[in-house]
């Protein structure tokens, strides 16, 4: 501290010092549960059992493979309904809310402004507080049970609405629209040939929040998908807590592996996006 | 069409041929042999049945011969439906119509099942194809929500509170079978799909009490298992932390609940805390409130008897002693009440030395959580032996029951009789999946042939179960039983280990039933 | 670039294509939040249940009847009882708070580092994915991790008792309220300060550069520079955070129920939170009593209602001044993913 390089930056090098390790610790902190997880599917349940470890056994193909030849969860088929699920979700809204967005920033209509300031105020309020109406008006349709509950809702996602209208306020010149006008595109085709494309990043980051958020869902699913057959990725691991009749902790960790795995690979791949979206202004579940 | 009539009519008289013998064997040691006939002229109906294609009249012509006073009924319920549809919380029932009931499965009968019933599975498709070219289609007809959390009454409840669309058949729990079995919305009587009540004479009683509308007195619902439960305990721990080498005198050390509660010290003192004589209070609960003089509900107002209080305190004995925990202290269907059942539970944790469980628990919990196969390291297999406990309880057991949406009045008329009526059938069934089947003859033929299960080194544990089995009190089932042991048990778990006051613990109990139970008085 | 932002978007007569094309939308927010929310208001003062007669074992409906307010009567009835309402509102706010303040202090703390010019911390790009990491992962899937984890029966007891052998017999973890509670408030910071680290850090960077450089000139320590001028310049997006953490803390669900042993708030109901409290009044194998339930949701949508309200006035009041400013940044996003529709750029 007390070289001549000055007291300043050695003070300034200590304190650095000091931030990068407390960095570290909270990236192992990010990191630790997976390790964990990673490490205990790669035991067997008496391995499990008898002490905490931080070094993964050789049994991670077994436990996976018992875990995907169990009877009474079927993984893969809850990765299937996860994946159309979430797929469905995030079409469903990008598209309609960057329509949304578009007929509210190209039009000039009377009641334009009362449906944004709409938009906002009914941004905040989640599905919890109508579960239970929410729940009586699928039974009434008849789509308890079935995907279309989960889907056909995706269409009216206010907060991406939101987001995309700010958007593209600043990114879509209606003089744009205007040229294609006189080229002789009609409104629909402008709006996919013009907006759609200029909106990409916005469609990215909130695609990718839209997807992760739909994938991650356990609330909705949970009260509305009653066949295990068309049980989500959540909903299984929710099941693993109490299993039916049998417990092998290597599988239980297995499974929790398997369910993670395909978030951390699409993160990875993502991240640089993801975390840039976030600062974009996603709003909190 | 005719060649498989005439073979089905042989396999009738094959299986009525069996039935008498087998009838002739135990009429002495059983007392309802005067009914042997019945069950003849049951299985022939069952055997029978099959050729009902489309649902014709040629049911049961060939039983009549045999059943004198067998007196058959007309279904009500159609048979014309074009899929059979099951509601159900997992796939253990789905197993057995798939491996017994379909000819073609593991134990059909093409693979020396005794019944043949024209049924099969095709794996591709995931279909089963019965004998009358109706289908169920697995993945849309059977229909699976897990019982977790109430989640399977709930979905029934909805789906009666909606449509009304059952399907043609739904299983359920001992827990919660008489809130559908006394709903007549929900189930109808089995004579309205052609089963006479006649056909119930070699079930056990209680089950039959259970099946049974308090509304009418009608039977609704049919179980295929009976469920006596015995105290099991390891042989090994009892020589070395107790002394006791034989199976009476590990019944003395727990013959009562005073008894219990001493031998659960001495387990605990004699291992240093590493073994105890049972997992959880919820397993004793599971036992006492079988033996309990009155019910959860007494009109409309829960019953919070001076019985639950001397459970209370049964339960905080047993948790709470000068030398600590008696208990593992894991709640049932946890993975810690699981994995202490065998060996390999690290040196750390405790493991328990006798569990509570009835029938289906030792084939499906127990072997499955002992550790592996006999001899494996950490597996308690073999070091089991069942004894009766401090007192007779029964524990689960699946209902079959029908909804007033049948439309295969045919198929479900033949699945209830196959499982559940039909000797031949469910002594098979039994044999090959250690299930303890709810047919007395069928058990006694098993017991007479020289039973023994290696799991619980060679004992005949079946012959404990008959036992039991008479014992078995059902009067005071509620339909709401789930709902309010769990209530209960969380409110005895914060009474014993939470420090919370027993006066504060029921009031917290009362007001959690009242929120869950509309109409219900609590003061 | 200024000339888009600043472009008056003029108005095109094809009016009816903005219904058209906002149709949708409202459609299916009119169908599936807005009916089932006055639905379920409705409930709140009808008498309305399914279940089972005790007298005559039969199925029965009852309702929808008005009655009044007697159904917030009945929630508040028993309220106080550990199960009760007033309970599951106080286990939610108290496993909120638990985890909200560990959250802003640690996101406003890394936003700091990881916005100081003069620090550099190195490596700070991998942090910042690795402390957003959580976030992305199902919270179901936490939960059950820390369930085995945490279990009477799981690793840290055995870790605890053999490895360490700092206590001599299992601590059930679940069993206690002040663990269960940390766990779900651990769980939910662990999760989430990520994400409120990045929106800091966005708003610590639309900051003008200048007041930066003015404190540096006038010799402030990066303390000084971080509690007088970046605090109060990110104060709207603080409050921003405060207002939807509240919000997304009342709806807590995932976390505490799947944690819960019993799924219902054990320890003694003392992990029940609002959420969990409404739907176990309609899917908690019980009379299902939407009366009831109805009316929990209802205190709940006030309460949802007056949050959001604040979170309105304040979008509304930076719409036009932060929007701006942002949607500058993503334009610079917007111009290095649309290389293809480059033309595009006038």
């Amino acid at each position: 501290m007390s070289t001549s390089a000055g007291h300043k930056p050695g003070q300034g090098k200590v304190k650095k010092i000091v931030i990068f390790i407390i960095c570290v610790l909270l990236s192992i902190i990010s990191l630790l549960p997976f390790w964990l997880t990673f490490v205990n599917a790669s035991r067997t349940s008496a391995e499990v059992q008898s002490s905490l470890s931080l070094i993964p056994g050789g049994e991670l193909i077994t436990n996976i493979k018992a875990v995907l030849n169990r009877s009474d969860l079927n993984i893969m088929s809850g990765f299937k309904n996860s994946l159309i699920l979430s797929t469905a979700v995030t079409a469903c809204s990008l598209l309609f809310a960057t329509a949304t967005a578009y007929g509210l920033t190209v039009y000039q209509f009377k009641l334009r402004d009362a449906a944004f300031t709409f938009i906002m105020a009914i941004m905040m309020i989640p599905q919890q507080v109508s579960i239970i109406g929410f729940y009586k008006l699928c039974s009434n349709l008849g789509i308890l049970n079935s995907f279309a509950a989960i889907i056909l809702p995706a269409i009216a996602a206010p907060p991406i609405a939101f987001y995309m209208r700010q958007y593209m306020k600043g990114a879509l010149s209606v003089s744009l629209v205007e040229a294609a006008r006189i080229d002789g595109c009609n409104e629909f085709r402008t709006f996919f040939t013009i907006s759609l494309p200029i909106m990409t990043p916005a469609l990215a980051t909130q695609g990718i929040f839209a997807f992760i958020t739909a994938w991650n869902n356990y609330f909705t699913p949970s009260i509305i998908l009653t066949d295990s057959k068309k049980y989500t990725l959540p909903i299984q691991i929710a099941q693993m807590k109490s299993d039916t009749f049998r417990t092998d902790y290597g599988q239980v960790y297995a499974g929790l592996f398997l369910a993670m795995l395909p978030l951390i690979i699409v993160y990875i791949l993502l991240s640089k996006f993801i975390v840039e979206g976030v600062s974009a202004g996603g709003v909190k579940e | 069409m005719k060649s498989l009539k005439k073979t089905l009519a042989l396999v009738a008289v094959l299986a009525m041929a069996t039935t008498s013998l087998v009838g002739c064997g135990d009429s002495s040691s059983d007392d309802s042999g005067s009914d042997t006939t019945t069950t003849t002229s049951a299985a022939a109906d069952g055997g029978d049945d099959a050729t009902a294609d489309d649902g014709d009249d040629a049911t049961a012509d060939g039983g009549d011969d045999t059943s004198d006073g067998g007196d058959t009924v007309e279904a009500s319920l159609p048979s014309d439906g074009t899929n059979f549809v099951i509601n159900s919380w997992n796939d253990e029932f789905l197993g057995m119509v798939k491996n017994y009931y379909c000819d073609n499965g593991e134990f059909g009968y093409d693979n020396g099942g005794p019944v043949q019933t024209g049924a099969t599975y095709d794996e591709s498709s995931n279909t089963i194809t019965f004998a009358n070219g109706v289908t169920c289609a697995i993945d849309s007809d059977y229909l699976i929500k897990p019982s977790d959390g109430g989640a399977y009454q709930t979905n029934l409840d909805q789906i009666l509170s909606s449509s009304g669309d059952l399907g043609d058949m739904f299983l359920a729990e001992a827990d919660y079978a008489l809130k559908y079995i006394n709903n007549d919305s929900a189930t109808v009587a089995l004579t309205e799909v052609g089963i006479s009540e006649s056909e119930f004479a070699n079930q056990y009683e209680y089950t039959i009490q259970v099946g049974t509308s308090k509304t009418d007195g009608s039977i609704k619902g049919s179980s295929w298992q009976a469920a006596p439960g015995l105290f099991l305990y390891r042989p090994s721990l009892a020589e070395s932390l107790l002394g006791v080498t034989d199976e009476e005198a590990m019944q003395e050390k727990v013959k009562d609940w005073d008894t219990f509660i001493a031998t659960a010290q001495e387990v605990n003192t004699a291992s240093n805390g590493k073994v105890k004589l049972v997992q959880g209070i919820q397993d004793v609960w599971q036992v006492f409130r079988t033996n309990r003089t009155t019910s959860w509900i007494d009109g409309t107002t829960l019953a919070v008897t001076s019985e639950i209080e001397d459970f209370m305190d049964i339960a905080y004995q047993l948790t709470n002693d000068e030398s600590g925990d008696l208990t593992v202290g894991v709640n049932q269907w946890t993975n810690g009440w699981n994995s202490c059942i065998s060996d390999s539970v690290s040196e750390a944790s405790a493991k328990t030395m006798g569990s509570f469980f009835s029938t289906w628990g030792i084939q499906w919990t127990m072997v499955s959580n002992c550790g592996g196969e006999e001899g494996e390291e950490g597996s308690t297999y073999g070091d089991w032996r069942a004894i009766e406990g401090p007192s007779a309880y029964y524990w689960g057991g699946t209902w079959i029951v029908v909804p007033p949406t049948c439309d295969n009045a045919d198929i479900a008329k033949d699945i209830i009789e196959f499982f559940t009526i039909n000797t031949e059938s469910m002594q098979w069934y039994a044999q090959n999946s250690s299930d303890y089947c709810n047919n007395d003859i069928a058990i006694t033929n098993i017991i007479d042939s020289g039973y023994s299960f290696d799991f619980l080194g060679g004992q005949d544990h079946y012959s404990l179960f008959q036992e039991q089995v008479k014992n078995i009190d059902v009067s005071l089932m509620t339909g709401y039983d789930q709902t309010i042991n769990s209530a209960f048990i969380e409110a005895v778990n914060s009474y014993c280990y939470d420090g919370t006051s027993k006066e504060d613990a029921i009031s917290s109990f009362k007001s959690a039933v009242a929120d869950q139970i509309s109409g219900i008085t609590v003061e | 670039m200024a000339s888009v932002a600043n472009s008056r978007l003029k108005s095109v007569s094809y009016a009816k294509y903005g219904y058209i094309f906002i149709f949708p939308f409202f459609i299916a927010f009119f169908i599936f939040q807005l009916y089932p929310l006055v639905l379920t208001l409705y409930y709140s003062l009808q008498e309305y249940t399914m279940g089972q007669n005790l007298v005559t074992f039969q199925f029965e409906t009852i309702g929808p009847n008005f009655i009044g307010l007697e159904n917030f009567r009945n929630v508040f009835l028993n309220a106080s009882e550990p199960s009760g309402i007033l309970n599951a509102f106080k286990n939610t706010i108290i496993m909120w708070g638990c985890n909200f303040i560990p959250q802003i202090c640690l996101s406003l703390l890394c936003a700091a580092w990881f916005t100081d010019k003069r620090l550099r911390v190195p490596g700070q790009g991998i942090f910042k994915i690795l402390i957003f990491l959580p976030n992305v992962l199902t919270a179901s899937s936490i939960a059950i991790l820390f369930t085995s984890l945490f279990d009477k029966t799981g690793i840290i007891n055995v870790f605890l008792m053999s490895q360490l052998g700092v206590i001599d017999t299992q601590y059930d973890f679940l069993r206690s309220t002040a663990w269960t509670r940390g766990l779900v408030s651990f769980i939910q910071t662990w999760m989430w300060y990520g994400n409120t680290m990045i929106s800091l850090i966005s708003g610590i960077l639309g900051i003008n550069e200048s007041l930066f450089e003015a404190s540096e000139i006038d010799g402030c320590t990066s303390s000084q520079t971080f509690f007088k001028v970046t605090i109060p310049c990110i104060q709207p997006i603080m409050v921003y955070t405060l207002i939807t953490s509240i919000i997304g803390g009342l709806q807590l669900y995932d976390v505490p129920k799947l944690l819960s042993t019993d799924q219902k708030g054990a320890p003694g109901y003392t992990v029940q939170t609002v959420t969990m409290y409404i739907t176990d009044k309609v899917f908690g194998g019980g009379t299902q009593d939407y009366g009831k339930a109805g009316a929990a949701a209802t205190l709940l949508f006030i309460a949802t209602c007056i949050l959001s309200a604040i979170v309105f006035y304040i979008l509304r009041d930076e719409d036009e001044v932060a929007q701006k400013k942002y949607i500058k940044k993503q334009r610079k996003l917007a111009k290095q993913g649309n290389k293809v529709s480059g033309g595009l750029q006038i």
